[in-house]
């Protein structure tokens, strides 16, 4: 859950190791401050949350300034894009389709990706997302609806791209 | 229209999506990282409780005091300069009555 979460987010699979690993260093050391008036589930995609933003805005920092420094590494390869993400659990045929929403995916807000993550691969109802991000129900479709047609908007400018 | 297909057949790709599990040794990691974590702080606790170092600060902080409290009475502030200069200005501009009567009889 924590690890799939933050995969989603990253859409890189060491990266998202990272954070699952910050996640639990977090939940030790701050276990005395939950106080149980939410589900522990929801204290802990809230921590994956946060912690993978965090990572996604620092790593966006870094890029913004890779002028500075080689954006190759010792084999000649970009050290800043890897190559389009898969998820591992993607079913084989849908695979290709996978990597196009993925990319569709990355340009979202980052509010309507969390929601979009937290409903599609964790597969949360509207309530639980809701709770989650701290948003009414209604607040959590709307966001939905605005993350799809962005979502529509991307892919369509990117197959147009291809 | 075409696209529109291809566009809503990409929306679905995650349909019947596996949850992903991180690689071997992942706990081992974890755990690895969580006693890194309190080896340090375990570490930070036994160097400030070292009782050199725990009466050394204490010296500082009276030190510091000490020169915070002979700094104030020695220096007095501004204003409390203007203060004084004021009185002494007032004192000789007290007239008596009878200096009064002089200048207005």
């Amino acid at each position: 859950m924590v690890y799939n979460t933050a995969l989603g987010l990253m859409q890189n699979e060491s990266d998202a190791e990272d954070v699952a690993q910050e996640v639990f260093v977090k939940v030790f050391e701050a276990v005395n401050s939950f106080k149980g008036e939410s589900k522990l589930s929801t204290w802990l995609y809230q921590i994956t949350i946060r912690k993978s933003l965090d990572a996604l805005r620092k790593k966006k920092r870094k890029k913004r300034f890779s002028f500075i420094y080689s954006l190759y590494n010792e084999n000649d390869e970009l050290i800043h894009d890897p190559p389009d993400f898969v998820h591992p659990g993607v079913m084989a045929e849908n695979k290709e389709d996978a990597e196009w929403l993925f990319k569709a995916v990355k340009r979202l807000p980052e509010n309507q990706k969390t929601a979009f993550i937290l409903n599609k691969m964790e597969t949360l109802s509207y309530n639980e997302v809701g709770e989650i991000m701290n948003l009414s129900t209604n607040a959590v479709d709307a966001l939905l609806q605005r993350a799809k047609k962005n979502l529509k908007k991307y892919l369509s400018d990117l197959l147009k791209e291809q | 229209m075409n696209q529109d297909k291809k566009i809503e057949s990409i929306l679905n790709s995650l349909n019947g999506v596996r949850r992903a599990s991180p690689g071997y040794y992942f706990f081992t990691r974890v755990q690895e990282r969580l006693n890194d974590s309190r080896s340090y702080i375990e570490g930070v606790i036994r160097f400030i409780t070292k009782p050199a170092i725990a009466i050394a600060t204490v010296m500082i902080i009276i030190l510091i005091n000490v020169f915070a409290v002979l700094n104030t009475v020695q220096k007095p502030t501004a204003q409390q300069t203007s203060e004084i200069a004021s009185v002494d200005e007032y004192s000789q501009m007290n007239l008596s009555l009878s200096d009064v009567e002089k200048i207005n009889p």
